[in-house]
C-alpha cells in the first residue's frame, strides 16, 4: 500500500493515525485496541491496553509505508504481542475475508454457472485449503517454538526456524492469477457489482497478506535466529 | 542526429542515482532527460504525465516478493522495465523484466543494455501481441489436460526443451503460471472443452 508516507510517532494522535489510514483500525483490532480513541496519544493508547507502543508502531508503520524503517529489536514481551497479532491475524483472513469471497463468489456462480465459474470456485478453494494449511503450521508448529524459546523451554528441541517452510510466494501468485482471471478472462455476466467486491477483497487480502509476510520473514524469523544462536553459545 | 529520450530512475540512493545518471549523459550521446523518484508511488505519477522510454529501477523494490513485481510490471504495463541488481542477486529476479543491470556491471555494458531499448523505441515497431500462436495453443492444451513437458514434447515431437520455452511464453502472454489458471483461461477462451478438463482433473 504505497498510497500515504505519513510516519506515526508515540506522540501522533491515534485518532490522526486512523483517519490518515482506515487500515489501521484493523491493526488496533488485533492488539485488542477498541475504538473511542479521545484525544489520546499512540502512547497513551497503548499503555491502556499494555502493548508496546515500539511494537504497534512498527507494525501500523508497515502498514502505511510499506516498509521497515524502525530498528527490529524487541524483547520477549515484545515479540510475544507480534505473535499474538499474526495469529490474530490469521483469524481475520480465514474468518473474514476469504469466508467473504467465498460467498461472494457462490453468489456470483448462482449469477452465472457456466462451468468456468466452478473452475474459479475449485481454484479459489485449492487456494484456501493451502492457505489453511499454512496457518496452521504456524500457528501450531512455529509460533509455540518461539513461544517455547522464550520460555526457554527446550520440548521444542527438534524444530529449527530454517524449516520454516516458506510458501508465502505461492500463496500471491494464486491471489494474482485469481485477479487476473476475474478482471481479463472470464467473460462478464451482467456481474460487475459482484466481481468488484470480490476484487476489492482480494486486493485487501493481498496487501494485507504483504505485510504479514514482512512481519514474518523480517522480524519474527531474524528474532528467532538470533535466540537459536544464544540459545547454542550456552549449551 | 540527437534523439531526445526521458529516462526514470527509481532509486533510494542519491549516490547512485548521480552515478548512473552521470554515465548514461556521458556515455550516450542522445539527448537525454533523466528523473529521479525514490518510491513505486513517485514513479507512477511520473508516468502519467511523460513518457519513458526506459524505466530502471532497483531490486530493493521487488525483491523481496513477487507480489510486488506483479505490482511494478502492471504499473509500468508496456514499458522498458529494467531492473537495477545489487551484486548478491540473482539475475532470475528480472525473469519478467526487459533486461537488469548489475550496480558493479561496466560502463560499457550498462551503454549496451540501454542502447539496445533506446533504438528499439526509434523504430515504433514494438507491438505488444498477446495473443497465443497455434503451436501455444496446442501447448496449452495438453498442459491443461495434465500432460507433463515429457509427454507433450512426445505428442508434439519437438524436444523438452521447447515445451519450456513455449510454456514460458504463454505464462507471460496470459500472465499466469499454475496449470489450474491456465485451464480456466483456456475454458473462458473456448480453447478446450471444459467437459473433458472437469472429467480428467477427478
Amino acid at each position: 500500500m504505497f498510497e500515504n508516507n505519513k510516519q506515526i510517532f508515540k506522540t501522533s494522535k491515534m485518532t490522526d493515525v486512523i483517519l490518515e489510514n482506515y487500515y489501521i483500525i484493523l491493526v488496533l483490532e488485533r492488539f485488542g485496541m477498541q475504538l473511542g480513541v479521545r484525544d489520546k496519544t499512540v502512547n497513551e493508547v497503548c499503555n491502556d491496553y499494555k502493548i508496546s507502543p515500539k511494537v504497534f508502531i512498527t507494525i501500523a508503520n508497515l502498514n502505511s509505508t510499506d516498509s521497515l524503517k524502525n530498528n527490529i529489536d524487541f524483547n520477549s514481551f515484545e515479540i510475544k504481542s507480534i505473535l499474538d497479532y499474526l495469529k490474530k491475524s490469521h483469524d481475520y483472513f480465514l474468518n473474514s475475508v476469504l469466508f467473504e469471497i467465498e460467498r461472494n463468489i457462490d453468489l456470483l456462480i448462482k449469477n452465472n454457472d457456466k462451468p468456468e465459474m466452478l473452475m474459479v470456485k475449485d481454484f479459489f478453494n485449492n487456494y484456501k485449503s493451502e492457505v489453511l494449511h499454512h496457518f496452521d503450521y504456524e500457528n501450531n508448529t512455529v509460533f509455540p517454538y518461539v513461544h517455547s524459546l522464550l520460555a526457554d523451554d527446550d520440548s521444542f528441541r527438534e524444530f529449527s526456524i530454517n524449516e520454516y517452510h516458506e510458501h508465502h510466494d505461492d500463496i500471491e501468485e494464486t491471489l494474482y492469477e485469481l485477479k487476473r482471471l476475474l478482471i481479463q478472462h472470464l467473460p462478464a455476466h451482467n456481474d460487475i457489482e459482484i466481481r468488484r467486491k470480490i476484487l476489492h477483497d482480494l486486493s485487501d487480502l493481498e496487501s494485507d497478506l504483504n505485510i504479514h509476510t514482512i512481519i514474518e520473514n523480517e522480524i519474527i524469523i531474524p528474532l528467532v535466529k538470533e535466540l537459536e544462536n544464544k540459545k547454542a553459545i550456552e549449551k | 542526429m540527437k534523439n531526445k529520450y526521458n529516462i526514470l530512475i527509481v532509486e533510494p540512493s542519491e549516490i547512485v542515482f548521480e552515478g548512473l545518471s552521470t554515465i548514461l549523459t556521458t556515455g550516450l550521446e542522445d539527448n537525454l532527460n533523466i528523473i529521479k523518484v525514490d518510491s513505486l508511488k513517485d514513479a507512477f505519477d511520473n508516468l502519467k504525465k511523460k513518457t519513458f522510454q526506459v524505466i530502471i529501477v532497483n531490486s530493493i523494490y521487488f525483491s523481496n516478493f513477487k507480489n510486488t513485481k506483479h505490482k511494478i510490471l502492471s504499473i509500468f504495463k508496456n514499458q522498458v522495465v529494467i531492473g537495477l541488481l545489487n551484486v548478491n542477486i540473482e539475475r532470475g529476479i528480472c525473469d519478467n523484466f526487459s533486461d537488469c543491470i548489475y550496480i558493479n556491471d561496466d560502463k560499457r555494458t550498462i551503454y549496451s543494455i540501454i542502447k539496445k531499448y533506446l533504438q528499439n523505441t526509434d523504430s515504433d515497431t514494438k507491438i505488444n501481441n498477446d495473443a497465443l500462436s497455434e503451436r501455444e495453443i496446442e501447448v496449452l492444451k495438453l498442459l491443461v489436460r495434465g500432460y507433463a513437458n515429457k509427454e507433450i514434447a512426445e505428442e508434439l515431437y519437438i524436444s523438452t526443451h521447447t515445451v519450456v520455452t513455449h510454456r514460458k511464453n504463454i505464462s507471460k502472454k496470459i500472465g499466469m503460471k499454475s496449470t489450474a489458471a491456465m485451464a480456466i483461461y483456456a475454458a473462458a477462451n473456448n480453447i478446450i472443452d471444459i467437459n473433458t478438463v472437469l472429467k480428467n482433473s477427478k
